[in-house]
């Protein structure tokens, strides 16, 4: 990269990017906390992470004024292994994480993203709406009347407050006046600090303390697999995003690596592993973010802030914390593909509502992902295994023609040889091949039976219109092509 | 007099009645030119990327909305443009007609999202209330 572009994406909207980072950092903060919530670490967790994201991600990151950060979608990935094994294994699970996802930048896996259908994205943001959300019921369903106000409150401010302003983030207010009130108020109602400490100090280098064998190893290399495919989908989704909001290009592979560079950091500085956040990277465009100095100033605000107000921090009420969350899931839902449920194919409905499903059910992101996927991959051997075989009957040499459409392969194979009949007196037959593309060995070895049969009632045959990629898979898999009275082409 | 008009343009059939005021006054004199701006708002573009397969594909999608428009000014044999931006809706257009000193905008009454102009105010409205310069709006 030429030193005048690297120049221009930190240097060329300084004062965009300095408020854009401001009102991120802001709008950060919550999210930070209640991510590490979900996840079950401490708040530092998600904090130290969200700065050190934010910040190397602003250095090594392929899209500028991405914003990278703790998520939901990571945290709630880490539940399990959090519970059984601990947090130090969670930093050497968020180091592997970025190892992988660094060996994926390098191996390109940006060419493999168009491999992933549309249904299969939209199924994962709206199975991550409802995860959060669900993540979301224990902290104020059936706890006490106050709790449900406090989380009416902070909705209702949140959804009312940019009637006012648009300044400043709704989520932040909502929050600083719920707070001030259940203070001021001593309302009955949990807080951050009933949960976790804050610490007012700077993430400090660390070597997570576990044995370095190979039982480590497969406690956190299945996790490590599923959080480097998540937040790679979420953040190559995110760029693309950004892409299309600013209008400008960006460098896919390059962001691959640099999530994973940003999580090896995270993990050695004591954060959890995170990705691209389409929420807050949105926040930040819309703010006038467009340049890295947006992600770097996100990410030393926080840290400030949180060196300067850590002491409130605790104060915040776990029912404002949970107010925005489902702010973040309603806006992380696609609720446009309600709309279109009607309007497009049956089959990405199908596959959209799977694996919404299967993520729903196993709580993990990367089994729906790979479900939907693979489901999407039938449909759509299903819709090009159709063949078909119409019949001519040339009047001057009573030679029978039979015109085959279709894609010819394994799965469209048993309707091929199902649609002839061979009982007819025939002459001659000729096949002809224009319309359609021999792909593997079941075609050719399907054609072969086509070819015998009408042999056996004492036709002779002629295979006609065969393209040169379907000619040349024919020849060199027909051992004994004795089957063959002459293979034309016209 | 109006020698460059700005028209917004949201797809919806009340811009369409909008962009044909937009024709019919820039028939009155030769050499007009009518700027049809639509503003692809920040909050829709997730949806946009999701719901589209490559950047190409949605792209094509955009134009698509744009179609009638341009069937309608080619007919009509004014000169034209037709520009999208993203932005808010409202800043957008105002911001486009100050840069390009536009001595008219033209905007439908009401846009596509009606629960949005409830809570909001309407596009027209805002646009009315902080142009530079002479407005139309279209019933």
């Amino acid at each position: 990269m030429t030193e005048t572009k690297l120049n221009k994406q930190w240097f060329g909207n300084i004062r965009g990017d300095l408020l854009s980072g401001i009102v991120v950092a802001l709008a950060l903060i919550p999210e930070a906390i209640a991510f590490s919530i979900i996840a079950g670490v401490d708040p530092m967790v998600g904090l130290y992470a969200s700065f050190s994201m934010a910040v190397v991600i602003a250095i090594v990151g392929g899209r500028p004024a991405m914003i990278s950060a703790a998520t939901g979608a990571m945290a709630l990935l880490m539940v399990t292994l959090v519970k059984d094994h601990g947090l130090e294994y969670l930093f050497a699970t968020t180091i592997l994480t970025g190892i992988l996802q660094l060996l994926f930048g390098v191996l390109g896996i940006a060419r493999f993203m168009k491999f992933i259908p549309r249904s299969v994205m939209v199924g994962f943001v709206n199975s991550l709406a409802i995860l959060i959300f669900m993540a979301q019921v224990p902290h104020f369903i059936g706890i006490n009347t106050t709790t449900y106000i406090v989380v009416g409150v902070t909705l209702a401010i949140i959804y009312l407050f940019p009637l006012i302003t648009k300044a400043v983030p709704a989520p932040l207010v909502a929050i600083l006046a719920v707070t001030i009130l259940s203070v001021f108020l001593h309302l009955d109602i949990r807080s951050v600090g009933d949960l976790g400490q804050i610490k007012q100090a700077l993430p400090s280098f660390l070597v997570p303390n576990i044995p370095l064998n190979w039982e480590t190893f497969q406690i956190i290399f299945p996790t490590a697999l599923a959080l480097s495919i998540v937040g790679l989908l979420e953040s190559l989704l995110t760029a693309t995003i950004v892409d299309d909001m600013t209008d400008t290009d960006s460098s896919k592979n390059k962001e691959a690596r640099g999530q994973g560079i940003a999580n090896i950091v995270t993990g050695f500085f004591g954060g959890m592993a995170g990705c691209a956040m389409i929420g807050q990277s949105v926040i930040n465009v819309k703010s006038g973010g467009r340049g890295r100095l947006s992600t770097l100033v996100a990410g030393i605000f926080l840290m400030f802030l949180i060196l300067v107000l850590g002491d409130w921090v605790v104060m915040i009420p776990m029912p404002a914390l949970v107010g925005v969350m489902v702010m973040v899931s309603i806006g992380t839902f696609d609720w446009h593909s309600l709309r279109t449920l009607k309007r497009v194919p049956v089959s990405d409905s199908v596959v959209m509502i799977v694996t919404v499903i299967a993520v729903v059910t196993t709580h993990n992101l990367s089994i729906g992902v790979f479900i939907g996927i693979l489901l999407s991959a039938i449909f759509f051997v299903a819709k090009i295994s159709k063949v078909k075989v119409e019949t001519h009957t040339d009047t001057e040499t009573e030679n029978m023609r039979y015109v085959i459409t279709g894609q010819l392969f394994f799965a469209s194979v048993t309707d091929f040889t199902n649609s002839f009949t061979y009982e007819a007196a025939q002459e001659h037959v000729i096949l002809d091949f224009t319309n359609t593309h021999i792909w593997d060995d079941s075609a050719v070895a399907a054609i072969d039976k086509v070819v015998l049969k009408f042999k056996e009632k004492g036709a002779s045959i002629t295979l006609a219109g065969l393209n040169k990629d379907s000619e040349a898979l024919m020849n060199r898999l027909t051992a004994s092509d004795s089957a063959y009275v002459n293979v034309s082409n016209h | 007099m109006y020698k460059k008009i700005v028209v917004a343009i949201d797809g919806s059939n009340h811009s369409f009645l909008a962009a044909e005021h937009a024709i019919e006054l820039a028939k009155l004199q030769t050499g007009t030119l009518v700027e049809g701006i639509h503003v692809l708002d920040y909050e829709k573009t997730k949806s946009d990327v999701l719901h589209s397969s490559d950047p190409i594909q949605l792209q094509m999608q955009r134009e698509e909305k744009f179609k009638r428009f341009r069937d309608a000014f080619e007919k009509a044999a004014v000169s034209y443009k037709l520009i999208m931006k993203h932005g808010e809706p409202a800043p957008m257009i105002l911001e486009h007609a100050r840069d390009t000193s536009a001595d008219l905008i033209i905007i439908g009454s009401r846009g596509l999202n009606p629960l949005q102009e409830i809570v909001m105010g309407s596009v027209s409205g805002r646009v009315a209330k902080r142009a530079k310069c002479p407005i139309m709006i279209v019933k």
